[in-house]
């Protein structure tokens, strides 16, 4: 059991204000020592928030209910002093937009020393200083010794995001929840960010949690995948059978909406409709107003979570789909 | 779902009602006022000009916040002040705040020359303290209720003018007005229709936030006298009349009540008005 | 959409004698102040865009490819004369738009429009649907009726409700109100459209729809599409000519197949190579072309060519001299060491 770095059951939140609709829906996940698992889903879906409430991070409004355990130790409704001691040791958090993460009126040097010191009191100011140096090192920035006494403005977005990773690891830490960590950067820097992402964590065994709604970064960097539609997870498999065999029809869907960087059908095949906010849940399936298969049961009952081979995934029609054709695409 | 469900919220409904209760706290003092305005002559007990009993008496049963060294009923010349207060302010914030936007969204819109003419004139009557320069002109016009609003609109526009076109310049960079200039829109359209209607927020909060100062500053000019002539019951000249009997504090008491009340409720409203207006919160 | 093949690939002006482009853009520069309280009156401006050429024929999709900062949102306000260019030539089926005054160039907006990439702050909050998509309308100056039937008949045109028309922005979706954008775009039947990152706001269930709508309408239609944005992919299914810029320049222009599947251009291929692929598989198995660096900063430009600093083929003359836009029939490109066709 010791596997299992963070085994969340049946995670709700609502919002004050939104008349009892729940933005996310019992949300089960886990994520083992060492793994990389990417949450996918669109703006609204509920992969962020649902991270966010299990580090403490949604405002007061919030009303947050289920089990997060880590290691464990429940995080919901656990003190801030308890989540203040997991946050940034054993568990550390990259968000999208990379200046807002750090502050512009410290030196990088003295923002990573400070991230070591916080969580180990007896690490003199000289040894932080060494490790920070080190950490610059390991997140590949060019003249590290230099780039230790600068100032976050003087950093590129992509030098800014290594320097979150690197306060990220800095106490190698278990895991790691990456929230869009590339989605402000550009192609070439994104490519670069990823691999150092990807090598650090395989390195230090550390696992990672990517939230995202590109499809191209989970291919390249998850192990598993669960797929969030409407605040509920409508599909977890491997990722491999996700993009093989897609169990659900919003993943199959989002699969096919993608222009392909190979065959250039003229048009492309489109979900239609748009997803629903929290305030307009549809309901039976989230997702059946959308969905081509749809029937009547769809329109009245919510689906549950089942297995279908070795992935699971929240649909009455799980069995009877069409076989999924994939187009073959090579880059 | 389960069983240990512990909730982590503080109670947002109770933050919900402290922060609407001064707005409609506000509101109820400036309904009050304004039905005063328009309606104390009718029911007043006594005379606001004349002297209808002893002077100098204290609160009583007869007369409420008792008499003034002219014997004159101070409750009843409070209600009837509404009448002077209440018209001026509006008045003075109308149209300064007219003047300046006119001037301001030109500044804003046109840029260059025009601008920099419109927005020196600002800076320098906003370098004057605003009691002095409202002094300088009430007294240079000799005193008098009209003088002491054309002077307080004076020191009032430059401050529209000058949010007015921080506003404008704000507004224009958006990308809706870019895309109205690629859509062919002209200039005047542009600024009437594409800029100004988001432009209003700020005006509106601060002509109701001034809205309390201007009858600070009007009651300030009558104190000095130089605004409403002696009989008439103006709050800052009753103020006036109270500091000069300064061992019969009820004579000041009433009208110095009115002139915190209003403008405390002005800013309340004020504050609501912004929260209100605020469009981050009607966005989902 | 019938317009493809190598023959169209030459940004140069002997494209003329095949059909007179549509949009011509030549020599384009445009320089930025530097700013700050402190900047000095004689200090280097920044060029964001450095120098650019291409033609965009009737009918077809150039699509231009480039990073943040690359100079292609400079260049797209440019081109609609949002911002004035510092020197160089936009011509618009044969009339210069750089010379024209305010009035004149009003009146060319009506072969000339823009879809914006952000589809909630494009949009005038506080005006109705039906009156944002009338807007461009007045140029034309129909009747009220007029007016009006034209917009219903562009609300069924890109696939809204008429029930919409008395809407605003702020009631519909991002999806939903880029259509809008679309339909503001094209009710004036123009000519040219530029679409500025027209769908990398959007849900990725929703760019599809989008996407289709965009080349339906063209199809229909007949204008000409200069389509801007960062998603290779996207540009690539859109496209019939792709340009790539990198610090204010054209690095590469080609016909799109050729341009994806030979880049002649180390920054092309690198940028292609950095691609995410929808595909577990593809992604364990392939090589990524990674730069070192970053992009400098348009203040203060690398010495001869602009990618050499990050360039993993650059000599010695890559940093003296700067390479000029050549052509080998299929391709057009900027460089001395260009990839195997």
């Amino acid at each position: 059991m010791s596997d299992i770095l963070l085994d969340v059951r049946g995670l709700d939140i609502a919002f004050f204000g939104m008349a009892g609709q729940r933005s996310v829906r019992d949300v089960s996940l886990t994520i083992a020592r060492g793994e990389t698992v990417s949450i996918v889903g669109e703006s609204g879906s509920g992969k962020s928030v649902s991270m966010r409430a299990i580090m403490g991070l949604l405002p007061d409004s919030a009303y947050v209910s289920g089990s997060a355990k880590f290691l464990g130790q429940e995080l919901i409704g656990a003190s801030t002093a308890t989540l203040r001691s997991l946050t940034g040791s054993r568990i550390a958090m990259i968000f999208q937009d990379p200046l807002t993460a750090l502050n512009p009126l410290l030196s990088i040097g003295d923002q990573i020393s400070e991230a070591i010191r916080i969580h180990n009191r007896d690490v003199s100011r000289r040894e932080a200083r060494e490790r920070a140096l080190q950490l610059l090192r390991d997140v590949a920035i060019p003249f590290p010794e230099k780039r230790l006494d600068q100032y976050p403005h003087e950093f590129s977005g992509g030098m800014r995001q290594r320097v979150v990773i690197a306060i990220a690891i800095a106490n190698k830490p278990d895991l790691i929840i990456a929230d869009e960590p590339t989605t402000a950067l550009d192609v070439t820097v994104q490519a670069e960010v990823l691999d150092l992402l990807r090598r650090l964590c395989r390195q230090n065994g550390t696992g990672l949690a990517l939230i995202t709604h590109d499809l191209g970064v989970v291919a390249g960097m998850a192990e598993r995948v669960y797929v969030m539609y409407a605040g509920s997870i409508v599909e977890a498999a491997l990722v491999d059978d996700i993009f093989e065999r897609p169990a659900h029809p919003y993943t199959r869907g989002l699969l096919r909406s993608l222009p392909k960087m190979k065959d250039q059908a003229k048009r492309l095949e489109d979900i239609g409709g748009t997803p629903p906010t929290a305030a307009s849940l549809p309901t039976g399936c989230a997702f059946h107003p959308r969905c081509s298969f749809a029937t009547d049961v769809c329109r009245k009952e919510t689906p549950r979570l089942n297995s279908y081979g070795r992935s699971i995934a929240a649909c009455h029609l799980g069995g009877s789909l069409p076989a999924f054709e994939k187009e073959i695409e090579t880059a | 779902m389960s069983a240990s469900a512990p909730l982590i919220a503080r109670r947002p409904r109770t933050k919900w009602f402290w922060s609407v209760l001064p707005g409609y706290f506000g509101f109820t003092i400036i309904s009050f006022w304004i039905v005063a305005a328009l309606t104390a002559r009718f029911w007043i007990p006594y005379s606001p000009f004349d002297t209808v009993g002893s002077r100098l008496t204290p609160p009583s049963f007869d007369h409420l916040f008792g008499t003034d060294a002219l014997g004159r009923d101070v409750f009843s010349r409070t209600m009837a002040g509404a009448l002077y207060s209440i018209p001026i302010a509006f008045v003075v914030v109308t149209i300064g705040a007219f003047i300046g936007c006119v001037l301001g969204a030109f500044a804003g819109f046109v840029g260059g020359w025009r601008s920099a003419v419109v927005m020196r004139l600002v800076d320098i009557t906003l370098s004057f303290p605003p009691m002095l320069l409202a002094m300088a002109v009430a007294a240079s016009f000799g005193p008098g209720l009209t003088t002491a609003a054309a002077a307080m609109i004076i020191v009032w526009w430059p401050l529209y003018a000058r949010l007015m076109q921080a506003q404008v310049l704000s507004v224009i960079r958006m990308e809706h007005v870019e895309a109205a200039i690629a859509s062919g829109v002209r200039p005047g359209r542009l600024l009437l229709r594409h800029i100004l209607p988001l432009c209003w927020t700020p005006i509106l909060v601060n002509a109701t936030m001034d809205f309390g100062q201007v009858v600070l500053l009007a009651a300030s000019l009558s104190f000095i006298g130089l605004g409403a002539a002696p009989p008439a019951p103006e709050w800052g000249a009753m103020v006036s009349d109270g500091a000069v009997n300064y061992y019969f504090w009820w004579i000041a008491a009433a009208p110095g009540v009115a002139i915190l009340s209003v403008v405390l409720a002005l800013n309340f409203i004020g504050d609501r008005v912004r929260d209100i207006l605020d469009p981050r919160k009607h966005q989902s | 959409m019938t317009m493809d093949g190598p023959n169209h690939a030459s940004p140069s002006a002997d494209a003329k004698s095949i059909a007179p482009p549509l949009l011509s853009v030549r020599e384009l520069i445009k320089d930025f102040a530097s700013s700050g309280v402190f900047a000095l009156a004689g200090s280097n401006p920044i060029r964001a865009v450095a120098g650019v050429s291409f033609d965009v024929l009737s009918g077809e999709t150039l699509g231009l490819v480039g990073e943040s900062g690359c100079g292609k949102s400079t260049l797209t306000r440019c081109i609609l004369r949002l911002l004035t260019p510092t020197s160089g030539s936009v011509s618009l089926g044969g009339v210069d738009l750089a010379g024209l005054d305010a009035e004149a160039m009003r009146n060319q907006r009506k072969h000339l429009q823009v879809v914006f990439q952000d589809p909630y702050a494009s949009l005038h909050p506080r005006m109705r649907i039906g009156d944002i998509i009338a807007e461009p309308l007045r140029l034309l100056n129909l009747s009220r009726r007029a007016s009006d039937d034209r917009v219903k008949e562009l609300v069924d045109l890109v696939k809204l409700n008429r029930e919409h028309l008395e809407r605003f922005p702020h009631e519909l979706s991002g999806g939903q109100r880029q259509r809008v954008g679309i339909a503001r775009a094209l009710s004036v039947n123009p000519k040219m459209v530029l679409l500025d990152e027209p769908v990398s706001a959007l849900d990725v269930s929703i760019q599809a729809g989008i996407l289709n709508l965009l080349m339906d309408l063209q199809e229909r239609l007949g204008h000409s599409y200069l389509f801007v944005a960062h998603n290779l992919s996207t540009v690539r299914h859109i496209s019939n000519r792709v340009a790539v810029m990198y610090l204010g320049k054209i690095m590469e222009i080609a016909p799109r197949d050729q341009l994806f599947g030979a880049p002649r251009h180390p920054y092309t291929a690198a940028l292609l190579s950095a691609v995410p692929v929808a595909d577990p598989k593809v992604e364990r198995r392939r090589q990524r072309i990674v730069l070192s660096g970053e992009i400098p900063s348009p203040a203060a430009p690398p010495s001869g060519c602009r990618f050499r600093t990050r360039c993993w083929k650059a000599k010695e003359v890559c940093s003296t001299t700067e390479p000029e836009l050549r052509s080998d029939g299929a391709s057009t490109f900027a460089c001395h060491f260009p990839q195997a066709s």
